[in-house]
């Protein structure tokens, strides 16, 4: 009773917000509801820093900040304008970093990377989908709740155009029941049950085989492949056990509760679908779904989750930090499973905003402390644009009088800039797949090489009309063409010692200045400060 | 004092590279080891003792029967004879004459027995000797034995798969590994891509460029957290020169003529000379796939065609590097998917087979000339011997100088190198 009760005050507060938004265009207001929650982490992980004797870092510069929350919420670094225009002189970026984070999270950038994003989560190497990833990004422009997405990607309906490519995550693994298990179990539940297939889990405790084959009687069911997902009314899961012996497994959901049919019917079996059954008990249950979403976000943006790895929840793998992650789960079921605002709280943190530059005596804490921010290779997206952007070959430009008067009247706002965004993704697509991704870490001999020889790639940073390297020709002063490159590319004032060495070099070069101003680009755009989230 | 002190490998491969790559080329190249073992006595030995593997790939899956497990004379043997081989009661098909003499430096299995006679499913699990796992891909053997037997600061490739024909093909997964680790692919030219200098770009630029690059990536990376990524990231961009560097090294003219001729020309034998190359200039691991073993139709046609090409390369090839003494410390094996059907379908061909097959190792570990397992008269299934890909997977690992058991720890998990049920097969290693 009292949840319902807290879910309903939260909406009703949320909708108030909603509308005052509208009616006070002051921003600070549209970014005042990630306030309370972004508390709420920041002084349990206080807690958690005092209990380990740990002094955090200080809080990121405002030019790092910036960047790293627009790569974070859009996929790439701020343009020019916008560095300009969030980092003015004497307006510390703390004042208006709020009403920042609303504006990027109401631009349809949002979205469209956000929907990118979760299209990789839920399909791994087969994301890229076009109806499936544009199905993510209008149900996130809609602020579809998660528990709704979550059902719809399971159980429909799928009967109108605009849902039917909901049902890519089953038809990409209806006829595989084992990948169709584990997946389903690993991305929504943050749960790998797939050791447990044959024996009982020799690690985890919590899992058992007939987890597994629990979770499987889900999909047992299910039938169809591409373009079409169906479900039989019947057909039961058998196994045969560690011991040898036949059993049929229960329609068991990971905590344990069982899915129950509705009695017969004048000696009819009724129709059930055991997806629906899954659904409902997983949105009863609310721990598994909403832990997993809020674990795998917080990996998004910190590098790591707050259980690690992010499919290994489970009793014999605590969170690194007590209590933050059970709790703001729960803040998210309470918010109605808002992605939006679980976004939008995590990134206003002051834990979020810390820097990677550890300057105490004491040695770095612990990864999962989340003490200092660590360095992360930027996934192949967030960098293929940031290049595009920083060497002048993608426009990010904000429409014009004209143009904004035409999405006004066409009903379209924001048209311009999903424009922008798909062409830079279409131009990005060559590069995305010789770029490492993310969670491997390390960088691969074929990146670099690619990133050095590649033609096409080279032809990205050939002085063209408007690019950085066609700008900086033209400034003669060899200091102050540094010092305009390290502001392009990096988006932050230069240091003198930077600016001493690049001057130096930039000087020592006998070819023609523009090959100069080409090559300057290339050495920033591939250097570690740009390649990495830090 | 960090850089007083040069690893040795470090020292044999820039030496390597300054006296036979970038300066003498061919001539340093076809007498490696010569030119500075005299003056570098650590560098023979090190370089003897540096493990190398040769993965041979006969992708569609080739067939036992016409190559090392003929049943001459029954209904299931085909149109071809066995003959005697060197390995006294060991015969092999009549289209293995060369190997047939060279069987003292092979050992065959021909009791494997791998279940599984879909393409794909069967290439993954040959080539990583695991079973798949919805939620862990398994890195690729030679994946694994790449980052086991990288040598230090090497400019070269750790691991160079070629493959160029679009039959099959299949890039070397590095699973859970980091892609790190994953090989330099050749698939459409026997030249890597992105070697060549940028068109307008002087060496000098390309090199003062990244120079500039790694200079303001270390500055960048003073106190930050987790810059550990950074050493690696700049160790990345270090090898770009390296890689280069050995143009050279893929280019096959550079081999002399005589030496050419007896690869021949055909692309298997182009392939094998090339992979030679890399093996003796320090690459630790090479996987050469060769195409069209897939011979539903007319299979004995297109073995008569295949295999006298791959008995000839073959053995060329184990001469070619037992002569440059490297043959003792190179594993090469030979694997398929699977082998083929003892039925021979309408189509005068046979179809895929997983329950008795064989593969063959020579080289580094392996005791030449050993023979294990056996199949039944009609080589329906395995009669004895019975060895699983996991098998394989621990055989090649422990020839290779690595324990099979050895752990990566994959999130909480600790995975072994080969499965832990597995056994390596003591009677093919030495």
């Amino acid at each position: 009773m009292s949840k319902t009760a807290r879910i309903l005050s939260n909406r009703c507060v949320s909708v108030a917000l909603f509308v005052l938004s509208f009616l006070v265009v002051s921003s600070a207001f549209a970014a005042e509801p990630f306030a309370a929650t972004a508390r709420q982490i920041d002084e349990r992980l206080a807690a958690h820093w005092k209990s380990k004797n740990i002094t955090p870092a200080n809080v990121a510069s405002d030019a790092t900040r910036l960047k790293r929350v627009t790569l974070d919420l859009l996929g790439r670094i701020p343009t020019q304008a916008e560095f300009d225009a969030r980092l003015q002189a004497g307006k510390p970026l703390a004042e208006h970093y709020p009403a920042i984070i609303g504006e990027l999270l109401d631009s349809p950038e949002f979205s469209l990377h956000m929907g990118a994003m979760l299209d990789e989560m839920l399909q791994g190497s087969a994301a890229g989908n076009a109806d499936f990833s544009d199905y993510l990004r209008r149900s996130l422009r809609e602020e579809k709740p998660w528990d709704k997405l979550f059902r719809e990607l399971l159980v429909g309906p799928w009967d109108v155009a605009e849902r039917k490519p909901a049902t890519k995550f089953l038809e990409l693994r209806a006829k595989d029941l084992d990948k169709l298990t584990t997946d389903t179990t690993r991305i929504f539940f943050g749960v790998d049950v797939s050791c447990a297939r044959c024996h009982d889990h020799p690690l985890v405790d919590d899992w058992k085989q007939h987890h597994y084959y629990g979770m499987a009687s889900f999909f047992h069911r299910t039938t169809g492949g591409k373009g079409s997902i169906g479900e039989k009314n019947e057909g039961d899961v058998t196994f045969k056990a560690a011991d040898g012996s036949q059993k049929t497994a229960s329609v068991m959901f990971l905590s344990g509760q069982v899915a129950t049919d509705p009695p017969e019917k004048d000696g009819k079996k009724p129709k059930v679908s055991r997806r629906e059954q899954l659904v409902d008990i997983a949105l009863g249950e609310q721990k598994f779904l909403s832990r997993a979403l809020v674990n795998r976000l917080w990996e998004q943006f910190f590098g790591r989750g707050l259980v690690h790895p992010v499919d290994q929840i489970h009793s014999g793998n605590p969170p690194s930090v007590p209590g933050l992650l059970e709790w703001l789960a729960e803040d998210f079921v309470a918010s109605g499973y808002n992605v939006k605002q679980l976004v939008g709280a995590i990134v206003s943190s002051r834990a979020y905003q810390l820097s990677s530059r550890w300057e105490h005596s004491s040695s770095v804490p612990d990864e999962g402390d989340f003490a200092v921010m660590r360095l992360q290779l930027l996934t192949p997206r967030q960098y293929a644009f940031s290049v595009l952007l920083a060497t002048g070959r993608a426009d990010f430009s904000p429409p014009s009088a004209l143009e904004q008067r035409v999405e006004r009247l066409a009903g379209s706002a924001g048209s311009k800039r999903i424009s922008q965004y798909l062409a830079t993704e279409q131009q990005a697509a060559e590069l995305l797949a010789n770029l490492d991704p993310k969670q491997d870490g390390q960088t691969s001999a074929a990146e670099a090489l690619f990133l050095s020889n590649n033609p096409a790639v080279q032809k990205l940073f050939v002085a063209d009309e408007k690019t950085l390297a066609a700008k900086l020709l033209t400034i003669e002063d060899s200091k102050q063409l540094a010092e305009a490159a390290v502001r392009g590319v990096f988006g932050r004032a230069p240091v003198t010692e930077e600016v001493e060495r690049l001057t130096a070099w930039l000087n020592a070069q006998t070819s023609p200045r523009q090959q100069t101003c080409e090559q300057l680009v290339w050495v920033l755009v591939t250097s570690a400060e740009f390649r990495f989230k830090h | 004092m960090k850089n007083v002190c040069v690893p040795a490998e470090h020292a044999l491969h820039r030496r390597l590279f300054l006296g036979g790559l970038l300066t003498g080329g061919a001539a340093a190249l076809s007498v490696p080891g010569v030119s500075f073992a005299a003056d570098v006595p650590a560098a023979e030995k090190l370089r003897k003792d540096q493990k190398r593997v040769l993965f041979i790939w006969l992708a569609g899956g080739s067939s036992q029967f016409e190559m090392w497990d003929p049943k001459p004379g029954r209904e299931t043997g085909g149109p071809f004879r066995a003959i005697q081989t060197s390995v006294s009661g060991y015969q092999v098909c009549e289209l293995m004459p060369k190997l047939a003499t060279r069987m003292n430096n092979i050992a065959v299995v021909r009791s494997l027995n791998t279940k599984i006679s879909e393409h794909f499913q069967a290439a993954d699990l040959i080539s990583s000797g695991w079973p798949k796992e919805p939620a862990l891909e398994h890195p690729e053997i030679g994946v694994v034995l790449a980052k086991e037997l990288a040598l230090q600061n090497s400019k070269l490739p750790d691991y160079v798969s070629l493959f160029t024909t679009s039959e099959g093909r299949r890039r070397p997964s590095p699973g859970f590994l980091s892609r790190r680790h994953a090989p330099l692919l050749l698939e459409g030219s026997l030249r890597p891509s992105n070697i060549e200098l940028p068109a307008g770009l002087s060496d000098t630029q390309h090199l003062e460029r990244d120079r500039l690059r790694a200079a303001l990536s270390l500055d960048f990376a003073k106190e930050r957290a987790g810059n550990d990524l950074i050493q690696g990231y700049n160790e990345a961009y270090a090898r770009v020169r390296g890689l280069m560097s050995s143009d050279e090294l893929f280019d096959l003219e550079k081999e002399p003529t005589p030496v050419r001729e007896r690869y021949g020309s055909t692309p298997f034998g182009r392939h094998c000379l090339l992979a030679r190359r890399l093996l003796e200039a320090g690459v630790p691991v090479v996987k050469v796939a060769r195409g069209f073993w897939d011979s539903h139709h007319d299979n004995f046609e297109s073995h008569r065609e295949l295999v006298p090409d791959f008995d000839n390369v073959l053995s060329v090839l184990l001469d070619d590097l037992d002569e440059r003494g490297l043959l003792s410390s190179t594993l090469v094996i030979v694997l398929s998917e699977f082998g083929r059907t003892p039925k021979i379908n309408q189509d005068v061909g046979r179809d895929h087979f997983a329950d008795a097959w064989s593969c063959a190792l020579a080289g580094c570990g392996i005791r030449g000339g050993a023979i294990h397992g056996e199949t039944n008269e009609d080589g329906t299934a395995v009669k004895s011997g019975e060895a699983s890909a996991a098998d394989i997977a621990a055989t090649i690992f422990h020839a290779a100088g690595i324990d099979p058991q050895k752990h990566y720890q994959v999130g909480q998990r600790p995975v072994p190198l080969a499965k832990e049920d597995s056994q390596p097969i003591k009677t093919v290693l030495s």
